[in-house]
């Protein structure tokens, strides 16, 4: 009798455990089920979205306005704004880029009312942004209605139209958007700090005054093993600390062998990674930063020889400066390193609120009812 | 300038209860005035409203003919004040202690300085924490006379010191004023200290000046009668009477104040006999005009 | 002692025998500061790690201008504290001249902590062991550790020359900050007075601001 019971009971328990889980296994179906539906609506949304927002694109009333080197579709109540900013935002860019601005009537620049969904009856701010050949508005941002908001906008997306205009290999080294913005003391001094603080070798000696570690770390001539000859030993242990995740997977007994102190097996795990994993010397500011430093001393045109003239980077930017890429680096260098920084430890204004603060508390101790 | 320190109608009330109303006082230039009174009259407070420490709530302060307390700076450079506690910086030596005071005393005797010094028996490297009470009052003289003051206020100099040290005390200040004419305002409670050194007496109680007069006035002028058959009804008498009191004997006793001999006669002319007059002396005198000051308020 | 000194002299020689112990010491801090951050900065990998080793050490530059602030100015008042101010309200002087010369005196006492930090910086700023990428302010340290200390000092002078009337209404004042702090919150407001009090003070120009920001001998 009592065997039957535990026969009964166990049979019941196996029983609810295969249905259980054939249940949960429907349940994961279907949810999986659920999601694939879910996303099939969101792309459909955003489709409509795209489409409802080229529609607003060709159904508002914009005026076509033409200043300079800018088309900009406006908002007819915009108007007026979007042509004060125009003339404006065409005369930077043409002292910037030289003819190189031109390129602007490409990318034309739109101005109108912020989508309802994101504001509601709000004539403080307007929407601008690039548009593009089917109809949407690409890099779309909210500003203030005022030329300078506006002007602010269109800058950067100027900068990154005619960036995205250069050879593909240059785009690729510069790694972010040229400026518009003039080159002073404060941006060699930003330079320098950008340089100095690189974890490089490469960057290191260049920051001493090594010009041909400088080219290596701007990235203009090729090495050989760059991961050997741009970076030092602890930097290519912390490489390898970096990429950790991989390479414990991959190379699991080299990676402990590395870890326990053995050169051999890091150096070997530094040649296993593969050449995109490693990163470049200097960040992107510090090229820019010499980029923009070749087109200051180049003069009239400089950005259409960095742009237009064929070869390498470093041809490009030797002939942006109109001279040797050697001379540019040691040029850039030179000045880089003598534009230091002002402390930022002491500065005139804490002088004079300390000052000023001194002398009250001290007025106080003198009025102090004790003491009149 | 008749009076060295004048008040009229001066009032103060700290709090707690007490309160100095409408003190008016005379110290008269080149006296040594007595300031006497029990623990909690309030001199320790009149001498720091005299002196600009405290300020005044109301009423007026003259001292050496300057107003008080807008005219301190140039008061504190003619006064010497020997305060009741010791007020001077611990860990200065005494060689410091003199440095210091010197430098703000334009009046300063450097040489009258350093014999009182050797004269009080005074260590220059010694720091003032560890001196004793006796050479810590010294010291507070020595200050106060090496700057050569034309008042001296002295709050109880001498309490708590032993009587040698007492004696070198007043002889040195007693010294100093036969030889620069200066007034002094000293306050104590030893009575007889008072009576041997000063011309005028002041006698304050619970914030009231009660008397203020000729050291000698207050000694002659306070007797104790012994009378027999005293009439009950006084009516008016050339004297005040300030107590009565049965004696031993069947007669009385009449404290009175104001007495002269001539005023035997009114004996005569209301009945009564008039057995004795007894002396008080500045002790006795003070007691019992405290305890009619008291009766009557 | 030959002569007679001036007021100022004589104050300034009561005050130096008050503080100089505690003097010595701090000087003997702000000079060993810098040279102790470097030498924690020397084994650093590279220059950001050389830089963020130094500035582990700003907050003890801060706390010394707050320190020699302090000290010297509640030792500048003590022994008149103890004393209930009855010497110095008994000399014949001005009472705002007296606090005057009290207040110059310790300034001029607190000269040699920062003359001491002057000296420790400027041993770093020559010392081979600063990489030579980096830049050494000494004087700019310097500068801010003068202004720090000044404020400090100044503040609290002010508050031990002030009676304890003075002080229990500043103590009132805080109370009922944080009492109304209270009360607003309960009532669902989103004010935040200490909050906005602090930004005040610590945000320039504020009291405070010296204190905070950059106190970097080293840096880029």
């Amino acid at each position: 009798m009592c065997e039957r019971r535990s026969w009964r009971a166990g049979a019941a328990c196996l029983v609810a455990t295969f249905a259980a889980q054939t249940a949960l296994a429907q349940s994961t179906v279907e949810y999986a089920k659920r999601v694939d539906s879910l996303t099939a609506v969101w792309r459909v949304a955003v489709a409509a979205q795209v489409r409802a927002d080229s529609e607003r694109v060709r159904r508002l009333p914009l005026d076509t306005i033409r200043e300079g080197n800018l088309i900009v579709l406006s908002d007819s109540a915009y108007a007026t704004l979007a042509k004060a900013t125009a003339a404006i935002v065409s005369s930077e860019l043409e002292r910037s880029y030289g003819s190189w601005a031109a390129r602007m009537r490409t990318h034309i620049l739109v101005v109108r009312r912020p989508a309802r969904r994101w504001v509601v009856d709000d004539s403080s701010t307007v929407e601008s942004g690039v548009a593009s050949a089917d109809g949407r508005v690409l890099m779309p941002s909210s500003t203030f209605a005022s030329t300078e908001a506006l002007s602010a906008a269109w800058r950067r997306q100027a900068e990154v139209a005619l960036s995205s205009d250069l050879t593909p290999a240059l785009r690729e080294w510069l790694g972010v958007a040229t400026r518009s913005d003039p080159v002073t003391a404060r941006t060699l001094a930003a330079g320098r700090v950008d340089l100095v603080l690189s974890r490089s070798r490469a960057a290191h000696d260049c920051a001493l005054g090594t010009i041909a570690s400088c080219s290596r770390a701007l990235d203009l001539v090729a090495v050989n093993e760059p991961a050997f000859t741009l970076f030092d030993e602890r930097e290519r242990r912390d490489l390898i600390q970096w990429y950790s995740f991989v390479l414990r997977l991959r190379e699991p007994s080299k990676y402990a062998r590395c870890t326990a102190g053995q050169q051999a097996a890091c150096d070997s795990l530094i040649r296993s990674m593969p050449a995109d994993v490693i990163p470049r010397p200097v960040s992107p500011a510090v090229r820019l930063n010499f980029v923009r430093y070749a087109l200051l001393i180049g003069g009239e045109g400089a950005f259409d020889r960095l742009a237009n003239t064929e070869g390498t980077v470093a041809d490009r930017v030797a002939a942006a400066a109109r001279m040797p890429i050697d001379s540019a680096v040691t040029r850039w260098q030179a000045n880089l390193m003598s534009s230091a920084s002002s402390s930022t430890t002491m500065d005139a204004a804490t002088a004079v609120s300390s000052l000023f603060w001194a002398c009250l508390c001290g007025a106080l101790a003198l009025r102090s009812s004790r003491w009149r | 300038m008749p009076f060295a320190i004048e008040t009229r109608d001066l009032h103060f009330r700290p709090g707690g209860g007490f309160e100095i109303s409408n003190l008016s006082m005379h110290v008269p230039t080149g006296s040594l005035y007595g300031f006497l009174g029990p623990n909690g009259a309030g001199k320790t407070t009149t001498i720091r409203l005299l002196l600009g420490l405290t300020p005044k709530q109301r009423g007026t302060i003259t001292v050496l003919g300057r107003s008080m307390p807008s005219d301190y700076v140039e008061v504190m450079a003619r006064t010497g004040y020997v305060p009741e506690r010791p007020h001077l910086y611990p860990t200065l030596s005494v060689d410091e202690t003199l440095r210091l005071h010197s430098a703000f005393h334009t009046r300063w005797d450097d040489t009258w300085a350093n014999e009182l010094k050797r004269q009080f028996g005074l260590i220059g490297d010694r720091r003032v924490a560890s001196l004793s009470k006796g050479e810590t009052g010294k010291l507070m003289m020595l200050l106060a006379l090496a700057q050569q003051p034309e008042l001296l206020v002295l709050d109880e100099p001498t309490d708590g010191l032993d009587p040698v040290v007492r004696r070198d005390v007043l002889e040195a200040l007693l010294a100093y004023v036969s030889s620069h004419a200066a007034t002094v305002l000293i306050s104590s409670h030893l009575v007889h200290e008072l009576e041997r050194i000063c011309d005028w007496i002041a006698v304050m109680d619970r914030g009231r000046m009660v008397a203020e007069l000729p050291m000698q006035e207050f000694k002659d002028g306070i007797k104790r009668l012994v009378i027999a058959d005293a009439a009950r009804a006084l009516g008016e008498t050339p004297f005040t009477v300030l107590a009565r009191k049965q004696g031993s004997g069947g007669g009385e006793q009449w404290l009175v104040r104001g007495w002269t001999n001539g005023m035997r006669e009114y004996f005569v002319s209301t009945g009564g006999t008039l057995r004795e007059v007894i002396d008080l002396d500045l002790e006795e005198g003070f007691v019992e005009l405290l305890r009619s000051f008291r009766g009557a308020a | 002692m030959t002569g007679k000194p001036t007021r100022w002299r004589a104050l300034f020689e009561t005050q130096w025998k008050w503080t100089r112990s505690v003097l010595l010491l701090i000087s003997l801090t702000t000079f060993a500061i810098p040279l102790l951050s470097l030498r924690s900065s020397v084994g650093a990998r590279d220059e950001s790690l050389f830089i963020s080793s130094m500035q582990t050490w700003a907050v003890a530059y801060a706390f010394a201008a707050a320190g020699v602030g302090l000290l010297t100015a509640m030792l500048a008042w003590a022994y008149d504290h103890r004393l209930r101010h009855v010497y110095a309200l008994s000399l014949p002087i001005e009472r705002w001249r007296y606090a005057l010369m009290r207040f110059t005196a310790g300034i001029t006492l607190i000269a040699l902590p920062i003359a001491t930090l002057l000296v420790g910086a400027e041993i770093v700023a020559h010392s081979a062991l600063v990489p030579k990428t980096l830049h050494s302010y000494p004087i700019a340290l310097t500068l801010r550790f003068t202004f720090a200390a000044l404020v400090a000092y100044s503040v609290f002078f002010a508050i031990s020359s002030a009676t304890a009337r003075t002080a229990g209404y500043i103590l009132a004042a805080i109370g009922l900050m944080f009492a109304l702090n209270i009360v607003l919150r309960a009532a669902g407001s989103r004010i935040d007075l200490p909050g906005y009090l602090t930004d005040l003070f610590l945000a320039a120009p504020g009291l405070l601001a010296v204190f905070g920001g950059r106190w970097m001998l080293v840096d880029v």
